[in-house]
């Protein structure tokens, strides 16, 4: 509950607060924040039970109540968010908007309605939360944006909000054909008997909100477009946190669905998933525009995450979890570089850039560390993750395994591309323009890259977090009583 | 019932007082309605209903009551620049406001059709004359008489649908308490059932006029846009609340026979919503945008009414709450920005954000909370509605109405088109106006503040507010 | 079919109506003998010669005064019925119609200061 109040709290204070005090204050919030989870996660007995923050009556004649409860792997998702936010604050810090109170309260919004969605036991809570977390980056991209920010932004929100009113409608389906004992609760939705073509189009409007959320072939075409036009920190918000509100949605929300509707529904959109891998890599190695060809990379990564979660297996899901961690960390660190590097050079084309490592040597060092995670080279956290995914596709499906193993190699084509045009080669007469790291940046890329190996080398901790959470939900699923 | 009096008596005063003092009228019809308002809290301990059984002021009639005496507080309280145009006469505008109101009161309680005539008629009538009552402007007064050839019209046909009921059943009464009440109507004639569905039909012809709910909304979009604005936010709040009411009532009243009208509705308020999104796709001003997004918000309202079932009372309640509000502050704005720059455009309200960006804020929280955004209160009242609806879909054989939720979910996707397009105004275009617009006043400002206040935290209090309806 | 048996009257009494009326204006077109002149379509005004156009612009403040007129008209006919029940109504039909007259009264004193009633102003 806290995890909630102090960023409304905080949020709420940018009001009354100018300049650098805001800035000051806002990051002060999202650390205090991220020490309540490191001691929440210490207090956690790993054992995959759920513990309850909150659970008071709200709306009774609907069968809302307001719950919150957290397992390993909201746990895992609220720290990768408090992880953020500190560093998306840290990122835009010397931008002209990061200074702006209205940017960091809406930031503090969003990170509020993102713990939301994760510890959300409600399905109407849940929605609440997931609708409230749009408004703020809505308003980021569209109030700080690039060239035509309000049409693409507008096409964002629309988009989104198709998907996700579907949800709702899913949501009903499933609360008044389902058996539910007690209104919305997860639990009791969960354990609820629903005649299967009910459960259908319920399926439905879970996986078309999700699936925009990630987003999944062919439900992507906001989101190059928006990642480009989007600030960097709104960037960040979006690929780092946002999206994984999508595949948290698929594990919490659309697989106990799954038993009803057939495992032909999974298949379907495991394709779907390792479609986008594909299609994201190749449209990504055309890139010229480094946000741009980030941007397609993510819808790839994301492919993959996705691909692991639709096994329904131990394996795929604890790499899916564990990947949705490392990929906000990386996909975060790479938005910063370019960030980075667009704000000295005035310009993110890959054609004009040349030799940086030159005149920067950590920067790029820490930049390569980065790449590296994302590529997936071993003992970064990339390859915990994907090679655990990559397993347990091909286990599910021998064909669409090798296809989503395409994914490292195209991966490695494009980022080294753009390491070796943006970093490497002739220096640049243009490169005197490259200033040394400022503190924030320099903290902000420095904890990225800890994090990037600390997971490569040492995952177990991450892992035994979300373990027993996953089995437990594992085998409650499989628990399910289809109605003959 | 006392409220009733209390808006009455304040009406006349108001009238008296404008002849000594014009200064004085505004503040006298304020503090009339808020003891009109204390006095509703009277009303609702002591449920009244009178000898001859022509009102019956319920639990339930008191709180819509109490909802368009505070929507007329808001109103006349903020009007202090929004009533200029008036003049030496803006007495006599609040005066029929205040009439108007009256009517609206006597339709959340009747309990006989002639009554309902009458509220019909005491609601309408002075807003013929408010609908023009900028003189020397034409649009005010086309809009005026559009408004009273249309609506005289409507009228004649809801007072011949009375007739036709009175004619099939032998009664005027509606409601249990009375023996001969209408749905007893075969005691009174042999079986002229075509008959009384003709009038009911053409009753609801009648009244889904002045709702303006598709394909009866012609009239909306020219006479909203003509009027002054002080006149269309009460047309659009008041106007919508007491029709919507007095429809429900009068459907619950006959019960049983409701059912072969739940098709209709549900026709209706597909229709609705579809033609008002659409139409409001391609507005270029926001005065007559609001306009065609009331005739979607009818098409909600009556999506509710297709449940059939009591519980839609509370529901259509909180809707009505949430949309009253929310349009109130975005009349009231629009109203003050419109007063400076001479414009109801959207261009009028580029870059508002810089200059005023409370107001451009609060402005936003409108509209997102129309566009049904959680956790605004306009999100739960489009949800209650449709989980109503899933609800009774669930329990019948066929499914209810769950293709008309569905409509509703696909349009209000395509409002948060039309919508934004005020957001992206405010917020991220550069101005374009030549006319500063001043700063408001701070009592204003404070009530705006209020109001989306209110849209924030009403969901939480939603369950007391049900609670009170069934009391 | 009962019901339908007792709007027979009111059928025949329309039926009779219109054919009488239809009748004479037919029979009257047939049988009349027709002569125009100058004279005869002219319009007719008591045997005086009439000037100008007919529709003249009337002062706007004679409307005023005749809708406030038919108020207080239909005023009057309202007390017709009460008269006819005076005693049956008693003191509380008594203080309902006073109620009513007040309302009037209220209602001609604020047309009276407003001005409608002065023709010059």
């Amino acid at each position: 509950m806290e995890l909630i109040l102090i960023p409304l709290f905080f949020a709420a204070v940018q009001f009354f607060v100018k300049g650098r005090t805001a800035s000051w204050l806002a990051l002060a919030s999202t650390l205090v924040s991220l020490g309540w989870t490191i001691c929440m996660i210490s207090g956690y007995a790993m054992d995959g039970s759920t513990v309850n923050l909150v659970d008071v009556e709200w709306l009774k004649f609907a069968g809302i109540r307001f719950t919150l409860a957290y397992d390993g792997i909201a746990l895992m998702m609220v720290l990768l968010t408090n992880l953020a936010l500190p560093i998306i604050l840290l990122a835009s810090w010397d931008r002209n908007y990061g200074k702006s109170p209205l940017y960091l309260g809406l930031a503090l919004l969003m990170q509020a309605a993102l713990v939301g969605v994760f510890l959300a036991q409600d399905g109407i809570l849940f929605y609440v939360f997931w609708e409230l977390a749009l408004i703020p980056i809505y308003f980021i991209s569209a109030i700080w944006g690039g060239e035509n920010k309000n049409r693409i932004t507008l096409k964002f929100f629309i988009y989104t909000f198709f998907g996700s009113i579907f949800m709702l409608v899913g949501l009903l389906l499933w609360k008044s054909y389902g058996s539910s004992t007690n209104g919305f609760a997860w639990m009791s939705l969960v354990q609820s008997q629903i005649p299967s073509d009910i459960a259908f189009w319920a399926f439905l409007g879970f996986a078309l909100a999700f699936a925009i959320k990630l987003p999944l072939f062919p439900f992507h075409t906001w989101q190059p477009d928006t990642y480009t036009v989007a600030p960097a920190g709104g960037t960040m918000l979006l690929s780092g946190i946002m999206l994984k509100m999508g595949l948290f949605g698929f594990i919490k929300w659309a697989l106990p669905l799954v038993p009803h509707v057939g495992e032909n529904m999974m298949h379907f959109l495991s394709v779907l998933a390792v479609i986008g891998i594909v299609y994201g890599s190749i449209i990504a190695i055309k890139q010229n525009d480094m946000k741009r060809l980030v941007a397609f990379s993510s819808m790839a990564h994301v492919g993959l995450i996705a691909a692991g979660i639709f096994t329904q297996s131990l394996e795929g899901l604890q790499g899916a979890i564990i990947q949705m961690l490392n990929h906000g960390i990386t996909a975060i660190g790479l938005f910063f570089v370019i960030d980075v590097i667009e704000r000295r050079m005035e310009t993110r084309e890959l054609t004009l850039l040349s030799g940086i490592a030159k005149v920067s040597p950590v920067f790029a060092v820490m930049t390569l560390i980065l790449v590296m995670g994302s590529v997936a080279v071993p003992l970064t956290n990339g390859f915990v993750g994907e090679f655990i995914l990559l397993k347990s596709v091909f286990d599910s499906n021998a064909t669409l395994g090798v296809i989503a193993g395409l994914t490292i190699i195209f991966c490695a084509v494009y980022l080294l591309r753009m390491v070796q045009f943006s970093l490497f080669g002739p220096s640049n007469a243009q490169n005197e323009k490259f200033t040394p790291l400022t503190w924030a940046e320099g903290i902000g890329l420095g904890t990225l890259c800890f994090f990037v190996l600390w997971i490569g080398i040492n995952p177990d901790p991450f892992f035994g977090l979300t373990e027993r959470s996953v089995s437990n939900l594992l085998s409650l699923f499989n628990a399910i009583k289809v109605m003959p | 019932m006392i409220a009733l009096v209390t808006v009455l008596l304040t009406a006349i005063i108001t009238l008296f007082v404008n002849l000594v003092n014009t200064k004085w009228s505004r503040p006298v019809a304020t503090l009339g309605l808020a003891v009109a308002l204390g006095v509703c809290f009277y009303d609702f301990s002591n449920p009244y209903e009178d000898a001859s059984e022509m009102l019956y002021f319920s639990h339930a009639s008191t709180i819509f009551s109490g909802l368009t005496i505070l929507i007329g507080l808001i109103l006349i309280g903020t009007s202090e620049y929004s009533i200029t145009y008036a003049g030496k006469n803006r007495g006599d505008v609040y005066a029929l406001m205040l009439f108007s109101i009256c009517g609206a009161l006597i339709l959340f309680a009747y309990s006989n059709l002639l009554m309902l005539f009458l509220g019909v008629e005491i609601l309408s009538i002075p807003l013929y004359v408010l609908a023009g009552s900028d003189k020397d402007n034409l649009a005010s007064n086309e809009s005026s008489l559009k408004y009273f050839l249309q609506g005289a019209f409507a009228t004649g046909i809801l007072l011949f649908g009375i007739a036709l009921v009175y004619g099939a059943s032998g009664s005027f009464f509606i409601g249990g308490s009375k023996a001969n009440n209408i749905i007893n109507y075969q005691l009174y004639s042999g079986g002229g059932l075509t008959m009384f569905n003709m009038g009911v039909f053409m009753m609801m012809f009648g009244l889904a006029f002045k709702i303006a709910a598709a394909p009866f909304h012609f009239w909306s979009a020219d006479v909203y846009e003509g009027a002054p604005d002080l006149i269309t936010s009460f047309m659009a709040t008041v106007v919508k609340t007491a029709g919507i009411v007095a429809i429900t009532i009068f459907l619950l009243s006959i019960g049983f026979l409701n059912k072969q009208w739940e098709m209709t509705f549900a026709i209706m308020a597909g229709l609705s919503l579809v033609v008002g999104n659409f139409s409001a796709l391609k507005q270029m001003s926001f005065k007559r945008t609001l306009a065609y997004s009331s005739i979607s918000h009818a098409g909600y309202l009556m999506l509710g009414i297709t449940i059939n079932d009591p519980i839609i009372i509370p529901t259509l309640l909180f809707y009505l709450l949430a949309y009253s509000l929310s349009t109130l502050v975005l009349m009231i704005g629009m109203s003050w920005v419109a007063g400076h720059t001479g414009k109801h455009d959207f261009t009028a309200f580029n870059g508002l954000a810089k200059k005023h960006p409370i107001l451009a804020g609060l402005m936003a929280v409108a509209m997102l909370s129309m566009a049904g955004l959680p956790p605004l209160s306009g999100f739960f009242g489009k949800y209650f509605i449709f989980a109503e609806v899933f609800n009774q879909g669930a329990l019948s054989k066929d499914g209810g109405f769950w293709w008309l939720v569905l409509v509703a979910a696909i349009n209000s996707v395509i409002s948060i088109y039309y919508y934004f397009r005020i957001i992206i105004a405010m917020f991220f275009s550069p101005a374009i106006s030549e006319e500063e617009v001043p700063a408001m006043p701070r009592i204003n400002l404070f009530v705006l503040g209020l109001m989306c206040l209110g849209l924030l935290i009403a969901p939480l209090f939603a369950t007391q507010l049900y609670g009170l309806m069934f009391y | 079919m009962e019901q339908n048996a007792s709007y027979l009257p009111i059928l025949i009494q329309a039926a009779i109506a219109i054919g009488f009326v239809g009748l004479v204006l037919v029979l009257t077109h047939i049988l009349g003998p027709r002569r125009y002149s100058k004279k005869k379509v002219e319009n007719f005004e008591c045997g005086i010669e009439s000037e100008g156009n007919a529709r003249f612009p009337v002062s706007v403040k004679y409307f005023l005064t005749a809708i406030l007129f038919v108020l207080i008209d239909v005023e009057v006919i309202f007390f017709y019925p009460y008269a006819v029940n005076f005693r049956e109504m008693g003191v509380q039909g008594f203080l309902a119609v006073v109620m009513f007259v007040a309302f009037f009264l209220v209602g001609f004193i604020y047309i009276w200061k407003k001005g409608a009633l002065e023709w010059e102003k």
